[in-house]
């Protein structure tokens, strides 16, 4: 292992990976997670289409939270939006799927401008207030428009038809989440490690000096919520499709919470670590309840325990490992490549 | 055409008018001085001139663009940078992506070329880490381009703000106490880079300082603020002999004793 790395080029500066023989690791991946997905049977097809859909919200909470500082509790409601809006073009139109999953993206992207604008003063606590107060409006609106959405039914969403194949199963809906997912992993790391991610992260550090070096505050926040809503919504598609039923209940305030917790314990700031932490956060719920025969009745009752256990894994992380496990893996690699010493 | 010109400029803080009817002319070229008191209103100026304030009274014109009719994010793009006197850096990112900020006004590339990041967006990131090269070089910062701000020290932290407003190709550099914070070497390697930014580079510098030894040997001119106010104007032998200026910092009877 080398331990000094010199560069030759500019451009080694901001690959993706610094090695090309990097890329080999990434194809032993996906390989990997193909078979996997298509051996596992339905339940572990079931969980990894889930887990894509959760790693695409808390990348796009990411680019909000982690890189330009804002806080959002209505990622939720973003998702939601792009779930029914989905959901609807298909179901009563007729929208093919290819289509519909973009339009869904397209349109909360806009709701995201909007909501996004207020941003330029409301900061902290405020815009948390502000964004969680979107997340309830909207619910109110889908069980209040019964004509459109069927209120507190639900709505029933059909399984994607792409060039006359239906993806009526777990492991065949896995190469849409999958592919999905690895194109918007790749944009979101184009998008950070360029300009575009550096002039967020300098108003997440000073906007006095960013607004000095002519950045527009107003319009980079106004985008960062955009591009984040995007995300939610076309996970909000997804997982329309993949669920095969929405209904308000998949979008609650403990759903944002849950991304918020994904992108914390991954590591703000870093979209790798977002993978991770939607991958832990994921199956969190499922560790706990195999756990669930083991534990004392007082707690197999209970019924807010996943609640409960966010919260203090929540809490651990901000105390004990505030880079999350991003920063815990960076440590990591650097002991092992500087070994002995 | 004046270059950059300040007029009656006049600016309170509830009851506290800290800058009161300044006139001030910068000519192209120059390395202009602004000294005086605590508190007298030099930052204050500063803040006008970058925007961050919205004097009460007063116009700024630059190249005969009116500053009042601009918002502070486009102030940069006329070519006005600065530093600040209680570091603004960007704590959580290195040394060069800081001072790639100074690039900001010059990116073209739009957020979709960027999603690809192909092409155009590549080169010009290309285009933007040389120049930012250039000012690590420029102002010896090799040694910590990719440390992050948090762990540098404070001498250099100024050099890093000062090395993201040359990133900008400003035509006039506006530095607030650069040097408070540096050690007497670094100071007189400040001072050469000063001149440098002025003969290299072609950039007007507006200084704040306390720093006597340096405002002395850099200035083509001084002006003294005391309360706000205009005290006096000319090259640093008639500022170090003017007796309303040795009467600001030293206090009446002083001045008395000393003449």
């Amino acid at each position: 292992m080398n331990i000094v790395d010199f560069r030759e080029s500019y451009s080694q500066d901001f690959r993706i990976f610094d090695k090309f023989y990097k890329w080999g690791w990434i194809a032993f991946l996906v390989a990997g997670i193909v078979v996997l997905s298509q051996t596992s049977g339905d339940y572990g097809a079931y969980l990894l289409n889930l887990i894509f859909i959760n790693i695409i919200a808390a990348v796009g909470l990411n680019i909000l939270t982690g890189f330009t500082g804002l806080i959002s509790l209505g990622h939720a409601a973003f998702m939601a939006i792009g779930a029914y809006t989905s959901s609807i073009l298909t179901v009563k139109l007729g929208v093919p799927f290819w289509l519909a999953l973009p339009a869904s993206g397209a349109l909360t992207g806009l709701i995201g401008f909007v909501v996004g604008l207020p941003s330029l003063r409301l900061t902290g606590i405020y815009l948390a207030l502000a964004t969680m107060a979107f997340g309830f409006v909207t619910d109110e609106i889908i069980l209040q428009w019964q004509s459109l959405t069927r209120g507190a039914d639900g709505f029933a969403a059909i399984p994607p038809i792409i060039f006359g194949m239906t993806f009526d199963s777990y492991k065949k809906y896995f190469f849409i989440t999958f592919i999905s997912l690895a194109i918007l992993l790749f944009v979101a790391k184009n998008m950070t490690r360029g300009s575009f991610g550096r002039t967020l992260m300098a108003i997440r550090d000073s906007e006095t000096a960013a607004e000095t070096m002519g950045v527009n505050l107003g319009w980079y926040k106004a985008l960062a919520f955009t591009v984040s809503a995007i995300y939610a919504g076309l996970a909000g598609s997804l997982y329309a499709h993949f669920i095969l039923f929405v209904s308000v209940d998949n979008f609650t305030l403990l759903h944002s919470i849950g991304f918020i917790v994904m992108v914390v314990v991954g590591g703000l700031g870093s979209i790798t670590g977002s993978v991770m932490g939607a991958i832990f956060i994921t199956i969190l719920p499922e560790i706990i309840s195999f756990t669930k025969d083991y534990l004392p009745s007082a707690f197999k009752t209970a019924s807010s325990l996943q609640a409960a256990v966010y919260g203090i894994i929540l809490m651990l992380f901000v105390i004990y490992q505030p880079a999350g496990f991003y920063g815990l893996w960076v440590k990591i690699k650097n002991w092992w490549r500087t070994f002995p010493l | 055409m004046k270059f950059l010109s300040i007029r009656d400029l006049t600016i309170s803080f509830g009851g506290i008018t800290a800058v009161n009817n300044v006139s001030l002319e910068v000519k192209e070229g120059e390395i202009l001085s602004v000294i005086g008191p605590n508190g007298a209103g030099k930052t204050t100026l500063f803040n006008c001139i970058s925007r961050l304030y919205t004097p009460d009274r007063g116009k700024i014109t630059f190249q005969g663009q009116d500053l009042m009719k601009l918002k502070a994010h486009e102030i940069s793009r006329l070519g006005i940078a600065r530093t600040f006197q209680n570091i603004e850096l960007f704590t959580n990112m290195t040394v060069i992506e800081n001072i790639l900020l100074g690039r900001h006004i010059f990116r073209r590339s739009g957020l979709l070329s960027q999603a690809v990041f192909y092409g155009k967006a590549w080169r010009e990131e290309i285009e933007h880490r040389r120049k930012a090269e250039e000012v690590i070089d420029f102002l010896e910062l090799q040694a910590h381009r990719n440390k992050r701000i948090g762990r540098l020290p404070y001498g250099v932290q100024k050099l890093v703000e000062l090395g993201r407003a040359l990133a900008l190709e400003p035509r006039v550099l506006l530095m607030d106490e650069v040097s408070s914070g540096m050690s007497l070497e670094e100071t007189q390697d400040l001072m050469i880079w000063i001149k440098d930014i002025r003969e290299d580079l072609g950039v007007t510098i507006i200084l704040v300082e306390h720093d006597m030894r340096l405002v002395m040997g850099v200035s083509d001119r001084i002006a003294v603020l005391d309360y706000g106010k205009n005290i006096a104007e000319g090259q640093p032998g008639e500022i170090q002999a003017n007796q309303e200026v040795i009467k600001a910092y030293l206090g009446e009877s002083n001045a008395v004793v000393g003449s």
